[in-house]
Parts: C-alpha cells; sequence; structure tokens
C-alpha cells in the first residue's frame, strides 16, 4: 500500500520509500523515514497527498505518495501481540 | 564588523523577523555569482560596548530557507555557502538558527547541521504563540537545559519583539556557544572554499545520529504527536479540496489580476493627467521667473518632455508594483501560497514548470511588470528565471489597445477575433518558448518532486506588511528609475534634433520624420521588409513601444499627423483618419498585402519585447546577462513569428 492509495485519516507507518538517494533522503530529512508514523488527512486532485505527523504538515505530488509504502499501524499491534505468543510457545 | 549568519526552514517567518530586527535598513542583493538573493543590514547594538562606549554595528545577513545542509536547489546552495563561508562569502562569527516551534523535528533536524559545523549558534524560536494556541507550546528555558545551554530567545517573526533579547544573546555568543551533548563538531567545515563533495559525505554520514539526537530532545521537550486537527487542517479542508481549492485558487488569481490591472488603472491615471498637469504648470511658473524666452525654448521642452516625462512614467508603475507586493506578502506571510504550489502542481509540471509559476503568467497578462515581481515566490532560482523569461510573452493590456487599433483598421468586422486570436497566439508562444528553454539554456531543469512543509495559516500584520511594500517599491523604483529616464531623455533628444534646414529649431521639430528619430526610424525600416511593414511609421512606433506600449498609438498618431481624436474613432469604426493611415502606408510597404502585414505587425508587438520597466526589473533580479538573452529571444521570436506570418498569408491576403 502506497500513500497514494492508503484510507484518509487513519495513522500508517512508512516502510520504505522507492525514490533516488537525493530525494529518499530529503524526505527523512523533512520526517518521512521508514518507521514513522502519519495520516493521510488530504487528498488533492491529481494524486497530491497532505500527510500529518504530530503539528506538521506536509504536501507531497502525486508521484512521490506513490513512492512511499506504508502499512497500517494497526498492525504494528497486531504483529506485536503475535510475536509474543510465538516466544511463549 | 562581526557577521550574523541567519538561517531556518522556509516560512518560519525568518524574513518578516529579519526586517523587523533592522528596520527599514535592508539592501537586498544577489549572492555572488546566482541570481538567489540575500538581505543584509547593519544591525546597531544600543548597548555600549565596555571599551569604546559607543554603539556596536554588526552585519545581519539573511539566508533563504532550507531544510538541511545538504542542498537541492540553488536558493539552499546559497544558504550553505553563508554558513560555510564559501562562494566569496566570509566565514560567519556567529549563527541565528530560526525554529518553528509548530516544527520542531525538522527545525532541530536543521539546528543539528548548524551546531555540528562548529561555529557559535544561538537559537531564535518563533511561531511559539500559534504552538501555545494548538496546545504544543515550546518552553525556551527547558529548550536551552535540553541543549545544553545553548542560548534560546523567544521571537514574534512578525512584530520583532524578542528582538533586544536577541541582540543581547548574540553580544554574548561571539565568545562562545555550548555544544549540546551529542552532536560533533566537524572541523572541516569551513577549511577549504572547494569542500562542497566534503559537505554533502559529512551531511549524508551523520544524518542517523542527528535525527536520533532530534528524536531524543522532543522527547526531552514533551512534544506529542497527537492526532489533533488544527484550525489550519479545517481551513484546509476547504482550501486543498479537490473542487473547491482549484475554485478558490481561480478566485484568488482573478482578484489578483484585476487589482494589478483595473484596480491600479484610476490610479495611473491620476499621476498621469492630474499630477502630470500640477507639475508642468509649476514648472512653466518656475521658468516663467526667468523672463518670457525661458518659457517655450528649449529648455521647457527637455524639462516637460524629457525629464518630468521618464520621471511620471517611473511614478505610473508605482500603484501596480505596490499592490502586486502588497497582495504577495499577503499571500505569502497568510501561508496559502504553499497551498496554492499544491492545487496548481500538477497542471505546471506538465509543462515542466513548479506549481507556483501560474501566479506570475496569469498576472503578466495583465501587465509584465508585477508579474516579474510576483515570480519571487518561487523557491528555486531557475525556476523564477525560466518563468521571468516566459512573462514578457504575456500579451499584456497596453499591447491590447495596439491589437484593437489595428484589428479595427483592418478588419472591422472581425475586431474582437483577431484581438482573441492574438491572445491564443500568446499562450501557445509562452509553451513553445517554455519547451524550448527547457531543452536549451535550462537543460536538466526537471521540476522537482513536491515535498512541501505548509506553514500553519497565520494573520499577516499590517504594519509590517506597509513597511516590506514600501521597502520593496523603493527597491524597484531605484532598479527602474535611473534607465527609464534615461531612454525618455534619449528619444526627446534624438525627436528634438532637426535633419532637415526647414525642419524647425531644435526641441520644435514640426514633422517627426524630419528629426534625429525620423532618420532612426528609416534606418531600422528595411529590416522589416520581409514582414510586411517597412515602413518608417511602423519602426517608429515599435522603437517607442519600447520604452512603454501604450504609447505606440499615441506615436503612430503623432507620426501620421493625425490628431487625438483620430484614435479612438479608429477603435470604434476603423474610419477614423488613423484607421485610413494605416491601411494607405501598411498597404503601400507590403506591395498591396495590407492585412498580412498588419498582422504580422500585431505578431510582432505581442512578441518583440516588454516594456523598458520590465526589462530594468528582469535586470535588477536576474542580472544583465539574463535580461540580455530575455530582449534578444523576445527579439528573435517576434521576428520569425512576424516575418512566417507574413509570407504565409500573403498568400491568401
Amino acid at each position: 500500500m502506497t500513500l497514494r492509495d492508503c484510507p484518509r485519516g487513519v495513522r500508517v507507518v512508512v516502510d520504505d520509500v522507492d525514490l533516488d538517494d537525493r530525494h529518499r533522503f530529503r524526505l527523512r530529512e523533512i520526517g518521512l523515514a521508514r518507521g514513522v508514523e502519519l495520516r493521510v488527512i488530504q487528498r488533492g486532485v491529481f494524486g497530491g497527498r497532505v500527510i500529518a505527523f504530530g503539528d506538521e504538515r506536509i504536501a507531497l505530488d502525486g508521484g512521490t505518495a506513490r513512492a512511499v509504502h506504508v502499512r497500517l499501524a494497526r498492525d504494528e499491534a497486531k504483529r506485536n501481540d503475535e510475536n509474543g505468543d510465538r516466544n511463549e510457545c | 564588523m562581526k557577521r550574523v549568519v541567519f538561517v531556518g526552514n522556509p516560512n518560519v517567518g525568518k524574513s518578516s523577523m529579519f526586517n523587523a530586527l533592522l528596520g527599514a535598513k535592508t539592501r537586498t542583493m544577489n549572492a555572488p555569482g546566482t541570481t538567489v538573493s540575500i538581505t543584509c543590514g547593519r544591525y546597531r547594538y544600543e548597548k555600549e560596548s565596555a571599551e569604546s562606549g559607543k554603539p556596536l554595528f554588526w552585519q545581519f545577513v539573511d539566508t533563504p530557507g532550507t531544510y538541511s545542509l545538504l542542498p537541492m536547489s540553488p536558493d539552499e546552495q546559497v544558504a550553505v555557502d553563508a554558513l560555510t563561508g564559501a562562494s566569496g562569502m566570509p566565514v560567519p562569527d556567529l549563527v541565528v538558527v530560526v525554529l518553528d516551534a509548530t516544527a520542531m523535528s525538522r527545525s532541530l533536524y536543521l539546528l543539528s547541521m548548524v551546531v555540528e559545523l562548529g561555529l557559535p549558534t544561538v537559537v531564535a524560536l518563533t511561531m511559539d504563540d500559534l504552538a501555545l494556541r494548538n496546545g504544543c507550546g515550546v518552553d525556551p528555558n527547558r529548550l536551552s537545559r535540553l541543549l545544553d545551554g545553548m542560548p534560546v530567545v523567544v521571537v514574534d517573526g512578525r512584530t520583532g519583539k524578542g528582538g533586544e533579547a536577541l541582540a543581547d544573546v548574540i553580544a554574548e555568543g561571539f565568545s562562545g556557544t555550548p555544544v549540546p551533548h551529542g552532536l560533533r563538531v566537524w572541523s572541516g567545515a569551513t577549511d577549504s572554499s572547494d569542500s562542497t563533495d566534503e559537505i554533502r559525505a559529512w551531511s549524508e554520514s551523520r544524518a542517523d545520529a542527528r535525527l536520533n539526537w532530534t528524536a531524543n530532545i522532543l522527547r526531552g521537550l514533551d512534544v506529542h504527536a497527537d492526532e489533533r486537527v488544527t484550525v489550519s487542517d479545517r481551513i484546509d479542508r476547504v482550501l486543498l479540496h479537490p473542487v473547491f481549492g482549484i475554485i478558490v485558487f481561480l478566485a484568488v488569481l482573478f482578484m489578483v489580476f484585476q487589482a494589478t490591472t483595473t484596480l491600479a488603472s484610476p490610479m495611473q491615471d491620476w499621476i498621469d493627467v492630474t499630477f502630470r498637469g500640477w507639475c508642468t504648470n509649476g514648472i512653466d511658473r518656475l521658468l516663467g521667473l526667468f523672463g518670457p524666452a525661458a518659457d517655450g525654448g528649449w529648455l521647457r521642452s527637455l524639462t516637460v518632455d524629457g525629464l518630468l516625462d521618464g520621471i511620471i512614467t517611473v511614478l505610473t508603475f508605482i500603484p501596480t508594483m505596490g499592490i502586486m507586493f502588497l497582495l504577495l506578502s499577503m499571500l505569502e506571510d497568510s501561508g496559502y501560497m504553499a497551498r496554492a504550489a499544491f492545487v496548481m502542481d500538477r497542471a505546471m509540471r506538465a509543462l515542466g514548470l513548479d506549481g507556483r509559476a501560474f501566479l506570475p503568467i496569469i498576472v503578466g497578462f495583465g501587465c509584465n511588470l508585477p508579474a516579474l515581481a510576483a515570480t519571487r515566490t518561487l523557491p528555486d532560482s531557475r525556476q523564477r528565471v525560466l518563468t521571468g523569461m516566459l512573462v514578457p510573452f504575456a500579451a499584456c493590456s497596453a499591447r491590447l489597445s495596439v491589437f484593437l487599433v489595428l484589428a479595427h483598421a483592418f478588419f472591422p468586422k472581425y475586431a474582437g477575433l483577431v484581438v482573441f486570436l492574438m491572445y491564443v497566439v500568446s499562450v501557445t508562444v509562452i509553451l513553445l518558448v517554455g519547451v524550448l528553454l527547457r531543452h536549451t539554456m535550462f537543460r536538466g531543469l526537471e521540476p522537482e518532486p513536491l515535498m512541501l512543509a505548509l506553514p500553519a495559516y497565520q494573520c499577516p500584520r499590517a504594519v509590517q506588511l506597509v513597511r516590506s511594500v514600501l521597502l520593496r517599491l523603493l527597491g524597484f523604483i531605484r532598479g527602474a528609475s535611473v534607465i527609464i529616464i534615461a531612454m525618455i531623455m534619449v528619444l526627446w533628444l534624438l525627436q528634438g534634433i532637426p535633419m532637415k534646414a526647414d525642419a524647425g529649431g531644435f526641441a520644435h521639430v514640426d514633422d517627426v520624420h524630419d528629426s534625429a528619430y525620423g532618420v532612426l526610424a528609416d534606418t531600422v525600416a528595411p529590416v522589416f521588409a520581409p514582414a510586411g511593414f517597412d515602413d518608417w511609421h511602423a519602426s517608429a512606433a515599435l522603437i517607442t513601444g519600447f520604452v512603454a506600449k501604450e504609447v505606440v498609438v499615441g506615436s503612430m498618431s503623432q507620426s501620421y499627423h493625425a490628431d487625438e481624436s483620430g484614435d479612438t474613432a479608429g477603435n470604434r469604426g476603423g474610419e477614423g483618419t488613423l484607421g485610413q493611415k494605416l491601411r494607405v502606408s501598411f498597404g503601400r510597404s507590403s506591395h498591396g498585402h495590407g492585412r498580412a502585414a498588419a498582422i504580422a505587425f500585431l505578431l510582432f508587438t505581442l512578441a518583440y519585447t516588454p516594456c523598458l520597466a520590465t526589462v530594468a526589473e528582469m535586470r535588477r533580479q536576474f542580472g544583465t546577462r539574463v535580461a540580455a538573452r530575455s530582449v534578444l529571444l523576445s527579439l528573435a521570436v517576434a521576428y520569425v513569428i512576424a516575418v512566417v506570418a507574413f509570407q504565409l498569408l500573403r498568400l491568401v491576403w
């Protein structure tokens, strides 16, 4: 799932950024690194997205949004539970 | 004099704060070898220095906003150079890092990089009032403790409140500031001047450490990543909405367009007519004191038709420029410009331009001059220059007056259609020249992916607004007045020198054709033979049009000895004296293909160069080389399309 098709308002976690080194680094510098939790709060008309983490708002164009792979934050909690169960076994 | 450099993210109110600190005593110039502007000023530190008992002066330098010291644009590169003492700029004695209290994580990241350069560093915290309102205020003392004693001063970006405290902290900071633990000073920062690659490598290598450090400080500050819906979010629901967003944007665009044309118009007329009348009367009365001989002589002509005309011309641009500067400041300071960039991004990206390029180009269809001023909002200097070179091809309203006269004279039943087609051509030329420029002069300039931090909405403060507008107006006048007044005086001189024995006295030449100006027009005219209008009336009008397009129609009337009322009749029915004379002379110069020549002339007027004020402003913003290239490009494009149009159309008409 990418930022382009992820649902609005739901917390997601950044998995991977599929851009060239320079732009991936810059995204990291403005706060979008692997493991960061964020929400998509606005959808633009041609695929652009506005994301929120904390009080910061970042506007991304459609191409960049498509390059950021995310997963639902809820999965995080579920996966932790599963790992916990396995350890107990 | 000690040098203090200000850095910070874009849109944190750094420039407003900078201007508020220095009052009106700032100077904007291009960084050495670039088209990126930096602002400098001398700050007067009132508290007496211990030894001399006199106030101290510091050199304050403002840099373009940047997110990191690994630059992604020429503007960010200038910020890095200003910090490291590269590209001809001296190494600063102290750095003020402006942190945005509503966006601490990226602010702290930049701070970490700056601190590692090893220079004395202090923190100016802005937007704290906004952060408090949102429930995430930053306590400056707590932050300072977390930074191991680095001075932190809260400054209001719009009013400059806190400026004195900041000055005190700067004064103490010159002797050195603490380096927070977890950060490591890089000794190679200011060693050699060719270290751009080294800086890049250093920026990348320590990124993880700095990001961890930033996270630690944030934890210490207790800044929660809550799912708060801020006021700005609510406003953005509408302004960034896929449908409403575009509607609002178009409305804003329309408002800006109307304001710079229709609203400015009565003020311009007042200056051009009433104020000019007062000045003329005043001059006459003054000259009358020196006896009847002076009044009516060439001195009067020089003063009224030369010098005064030049000054009035410069003054007539003030209303439209002032309104543009005001609107630009309001749009930027309120935070809306960033939203506009997001809304228009996709459309402009298809043309290879930045989303914010839409505003200058649309405004250009009203008047090219404020459109150039509007290119300021583009954050990348290359995009600014590219857009600035496309603006002159937007058919401004002054050119419209020429279109109307010729359209009515040659195509009385289809005048409206002809004018409409001129606008279609204008848009097409902009698109095509854009493609041309991107494959030649701006080869390799791809629009960067949009990763734009949206600032919170703020209400711009009136006093600050007015002050910044006045400052910019002063800059414009300084840049434009000399060249415009000089050109107008040259034209006056040329028109005043009689070249024939019976032409009349100096400055009283009856027929313009008999003056030096007429000779110039005759010399230039043959160039236009392939375009069908190698008539001295046409070239004379075009030369005057280089100074200001509004004057073309008037100067055409003058050259044909048609009286002034003639051209208004020409506008309406094509039967006025001017219309008839145009048809005759165009018909003659084109050997019977008057209409084709008229179209060629219209196309040439559309593209050839914008008025002198626009060229002067381009030179002030982008430098002489870019301005010269733009003028040559315009002339070349205009000539080519005029010639091609004539040669094709004369087969039909």
